[in-house]
């Protein structure tokens, strides 16, 4: 069973905030739907991805069930260009593995490049704990480090800040190092100050993080995505370097790359490739100019491999694009924040119980979902998010993990829809809940546990008469079931 | 359309800048050109790896501006300070993609990925000939390389546009952390 972190508190305070919090509704709302028209209109303009697209769904399915013969296989590649390897079991090995090699390297300054998979093991808080500065060099993921908070989006971490509260955090960590602070709360300005002073840690850091969007078994390659250089900072300058990368990253071979290697950028950002794509084989060959000396891999399990053989397998081929997480209406509204997750949207609602066996945040497939479909249609790797998002609410009152009230409640209303009959019968008690309540056309309210509904939502009332109760009066030979 | 004309339009969609040069000799003037308009402080205006030695030669002899190439063998070290103190990096590289309007560097003793990296200004130069159609084509090609000489570089960078972010306000702003300017000098043959 995997360690996810998690907001422990509950999910109405979490809602409201999200809800209440505009600067990060209008971010998110604006990032998400740019993202999904750039990836429709590059899949419109480029008819041929789709055969490649479908190529890659059925090689990276094939490679999830080939999986633990696939990893010995990158690992004994890795291992002969020079690289160490070692297997993480949960969280709390990976980070005592990364510290292990962090202290040994007696680093000091550790710079990091974007990973989901740090987030999920909490790396940064355990190295500074440890006495080891890290320092996060993707720009939203900086910004969210200095204001101590996780990200809101897996692309766009900081977009619930706009550029005063930026500014704000910029101007402190600037008095903090006794250093010049952003001219103006500009965008370039903020961007630029944020160049001047990562530069100077990227030159003197020890050692660098990373996590990484494929592994290829073939041939021992680890393949890293961004769009800021980051990576290439971090690949490039300093002595030791620890790749931290979930097993499911596996692909077989070169020529699965090949299919699957533009299908983040393109299905995340719309474009043919982000604009870094590094590839690392091994340490730095000795006549290079660039490259560390050491170089570490840690794969790490943290509950996924027990997916493996069930009927959630295909959550491992995730690609972390982000397309469901762009379409999601429910995330539209209320950004990453509010699922308590390191891994939001329709992803992050199947993933974040799955890999903890439905210990961690177990009431967000229930929660954040309005069945619409509209991830399914997004995702490149076709996973059936809306089934499993059906199947995990079906397990968890199966293993009775709803409350008490709440299991009675449904349990009472589908016993009324199940016939014609006791649906008309809660029409007519709905209509008379209506009338002693006195709200004639729009509901604003519910008594008892249907009140939270109407917490964030209005609802037509009942009709004085519905149609079914009009039909059988004007077509008495109609096809009126009695 | 060319597959040269193809990369054109797919390089500037990426926000990357193109030159078309017919001869070598015009090189010099450019570079200086550029290093000239954007400004520079320090000894090493110029930092080049991965070119040819007629190339790098054409352009330490015909610039006023101090370059350095690295080349193997080189101290490490004091190209690091040259390159993060410079304005331009100028390199080869090993191939490039129409489709995706993208160049691909190697990590060798020959060719460095720094002056990609450090200078906020960064110009690939290029023959018509290296450009592939797909990218996806061009990783075979590169596959099939590998196999053949049994050796993979250890670094390989892919750069498709120069350095970007959108994470403040999803405002797109260039050169984060590497170029903000990068240019591709096609050299007619
Ligand atoms: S589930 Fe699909 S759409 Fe969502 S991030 Fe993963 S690959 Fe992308």
């Amino acid at each position: 069973m995997g360690q996810l972190p998690f907001d422990p508190r509950p999910w109405p305070i979490r809602r409201n905030q999200a809800l209440q919090d505009q600067t990060m509704r209008h971010t998110i709302g604006f990032v998400t739907r740019r993202f999904a028209l750039a990836k429709r209109d590059v899949y419109r303009k480029n008819p041929a991805i789709e055969a490649s697209r479908q190529a890659a769904v059925g090689q990276k399915r094939q490679a999830i069930r080939d999986m633990p013969r696939l990893l010995e296989q990158f690992r004994a590649q890795v291992e002969e260009h020079g690289a160490q390897t070692y297997m993480a079991a949960g969280a709390h090995d990976a980070i005592a593995i990364a510290l292990r090699i962090a202290r040994q390297a007696q680093a000091k300054l550790v710079i990091k490049s974007k990973s989901m998979v740090t987030e999920e093991i909490e790396l940064n808080q355990a190295f500074e704990s440890a006495g080891i500065v890290v320092r996060e060099t993707d720009l939203g993921e900086y910004i969210i480090q200095l204001a101590r908070e996780k990200p809101s989006h897996i692309l766009a971490p900081a977009a619930h800040r706009n550029r005063h509260q930026i500014d704000e955090l910029f101007h402190h960590d600037a008095s903090q190092q006794g250093i010049q602070p952003p001219v103006s709360d500009e965008i370039a300005e903020l961007t630029h100050y944020a160049r001047f002073r990562l530069r100077q840690e990227f030159l003197r850091a020890d050692m660098g993080v990373t996590g990484g969007n494929f592994l290829v078994a073939e041939t021992g390659t680890l393949v890293l995505i961004t769009n800021e250089g980051n990576a290439d900072m971090v690949t490039s300058l300093p002595r030791v370097l620890v790749s931290i990368v979930g097993v499911e990253k596996i692909v077989r071979d070169w020529s699965s790359l090949v299919q699957i290697i533009q299908q983040p950028a393109m299905s995340g950002i719309g474009r043919h490739l982000s604009s870094y794509t590094t590839m690392v084989h091994g340490p730095r060959q000795s006549a290079s100019a660039e490259g560390p000396d050491e170089w570490h891999v840690i794969l790490l399990d943290n509950g996924r491999k027990a997916l493996l053989g069930t009927e959630f397998e295909d959550v491992l081929s995730c690609i972390r694009c982000g397309a469901c997480l762009n379409v999601c209406p429910v995330f539209r509204e209320v950004g990453g924040h509010a699922y308590g997750s390191v891994y939001p949207g329709p992803i992050g609602i199947v993933e974040t119980p799955l890999l903890t066996d439905l210990q961690v945040l177990p009431e967000i497939p229930s929660t954040l979902c309005t069945l619409c479909h509209a991830c399914l249609e997004a995702c490149p790797m076709d996973i059936e998010l809306p089934h499993h998002i059906v199947a995990l609410r079906r397990l968890k009152a199966k293993r009775r993990l709803n409350a008490r009230r709440l299991d009675w409640t449904m349990r009472t209303w589908a016993r009324f829809w199940q016939t014609p009959q006791g649906y008309r019968r809660s029409v007519q008690i709905a209509r008379l809940a209506q009338r002693v309540s006195r709200q004639p056309r729009i509901l604003h309210s519910a008594p008892g546990l249907f009140g939270g509904w109407f917490e964030t939502r209005d609802m037509p009332a009942v009709a004085a008469e519905t149609f079914h109760e009009w039909w059988p009066k004007h077509h008495h030979t109609g096809a009126s079931e009695k | 359309m060319t597959v040269g004309q193809q990369f054109e339009q797919k390089w500037q969609e990426n926000s990357g800048k193109i030159i078309r040069i017919r001869q070598i000799a015009e090189l010099p003037g450019f570079l200086e050109g550029i290093v000239r308009s954007y400004g520079h402080h320090g000894n090493m205006p110029i930092v080049m790896a991965g070119l040819p030695k007629t190339w790098s030669d054409a352009i330490s002899q015909g610039s006023a501006q101090a370059a350095y190439l690295w080349a193997e063998g080189g101290d490490k070290e004091r190209f690091r300070q040259y390159c993060e103190g410079s304005t331009l990096g100028v390199t080869g590289c090993a191939w490039a993609a129409a489709d995706a309007g993208s160049v691909s560097l190697y990590s060798d003793s020959e060719q460095s990925l720094l002056p990609s990296l450090l200078p906020p200004i960064h110009a690939v130069i290029l023959k018509e000939s290296q450009i592939a159609e797909t990218f996806q084509s061009g990783l075979q090609a590169m596959y099939q390389h590998a196999k053949e000489t049994h050796f993979w570089p250890s670094l390989i960078k892919v750069i498709a546009g120069p350095s970007m972010t959108a994470d403040i306000e999803g405002q797109l702003i260039l050169g984060v952390h590497g170029p903000q300017d990068v240019y591709a000098v096609i050299v007619e043959e």
